[in-house]
């Protein structure tokens, strides 16, 4: 591959990006092609060394913010004819409320996995607190004399305790789960925005 | 490694290569790669980085009728490679004792 059919692919894939982020991008890549060449390489190898373009386009992806990314394709690049905006007004109701629905479902299924976690976050305190609670009756029960109750209690209470523990290990792990699954999410979204090959 | 981590001391790796002399992109991969491999890709996400952190400065110089962009260092830059070193100096420390082979009793 040539240094110009490397920079115009790499180019059209990012073409939803920001055009001053790619520009920046490929002159770094320009520079860097020519200098490999400076060094003896071919143009090719030189090429070859910066490694598959869809490695290069993804990174870029994850660099490039997303409300800029956003920005960037919000803003129609052509305009749009008679015809298209008219079908655009009329079908409003159905696009519109479409839109809205695959939002709602989207978020609502975010949210749903941040309740469960949520919950079992509330499981593990409300362990504690009754693990405490049988502690303290256990003391109550002691000084009032009734010994085989205050030892049931404390039993209990030792029960409580060892579920609560357990509890908030799983609430570790499924947060940490939950944190690097948004990442995951973002990465994958961003990565939408390259351009497929035709 | 830690992502994170990896990143602070790609940054560093950085610094330390343009600390002498001012360089360039192809230059920086070349002097640090006996130490670190490192990505062209991601060299342009870290001299970015250290540019928005003002760490480094960059300008252009014209070289075989082509244009390379130079990487200067800071004085906010050269305080972060002192820091670098202060730090790890205390966690090669603890690394010593961390790593240190078990006596027999214990």
């Amino acid at each position: 591959m040539t240094k110009i059919e490397f920079l115009n692919k790499l180019n059209s894939k990012l073409s939803n990006f920001p055009e001053t982020e790619v520009n920046d991008r490929l002159s770094f890549y320009i520079e860097m092609i020519d200098d490999y060449m400076d060094e003896g390489l071919t143009e090719s190898e030189a090429v070859e060394k910066l490694g598959s373009i869809d490695e290069i386009a993804e990174s870029i992806a994850g660099d490039i913010p997303l409300v800029k990314i956003a920005k960037k394709n919000l803003k129609t690049k052509r305009k749009l004819s008679g015809l298209e905006i008219t079908l655009l007004i009329v079908g409003f109701p159905i696009w519109f409320s479409l839109l809205v629905a695959l939002f709602a479902v989207v978020i609502s299924l975010y949210v749903s996995i941040w309740s469960v976690l949520i919950s079992i976050w509330a499981c593990g305190i409300s362990f504690s607190i009754c693990s405490l609670g049988t502690i303290l009756l256990f003391i109550v029960y002691l000084c009032v004399g009734n010994v085989p109750l205050a030892f049931m209690l404390l039993s209990c209470s030792l029960v409580l305790f060892g579920l609560s523990i357990l509890f908030f290990l799983l609430c570790k792990y499924l947060t940490i789960w939950v944190i690097k699954l948004t990442n995951k999410m973002l990465k994958s979204f961003k990565n939408l925005f390259i351009k497929k090959e035709e | 490694m830690d992502a994170q981590l990896k990143r602070g001391i790609l940054e560093v790796c950085v610094l330390r290569a343009i600390k002498n002399e001012d360089s360039y992109g192809y230059k920086i991969i070349k002097d640090m790669k006996p130490y670190i491999e490192m990505s062209e890709s991601t060299l342009y996400t870290i001299l970015k980085r250290l540019e928005n952190q003002e760490m480094i400065t960059v300008y252009t110089v014209e070289h075989n009728s082509r244009l390379r962009k130079y990487y200067h260092i800071t004085s906010i830059g050269k305080n972060r490679l002192r820091d670098f070193i202060e730090d790890w100096r205390e966690i090669m420390l603890i690394y010593k004792f961390v790593s240190k082979e078990d006596n027999i009793n214990d």
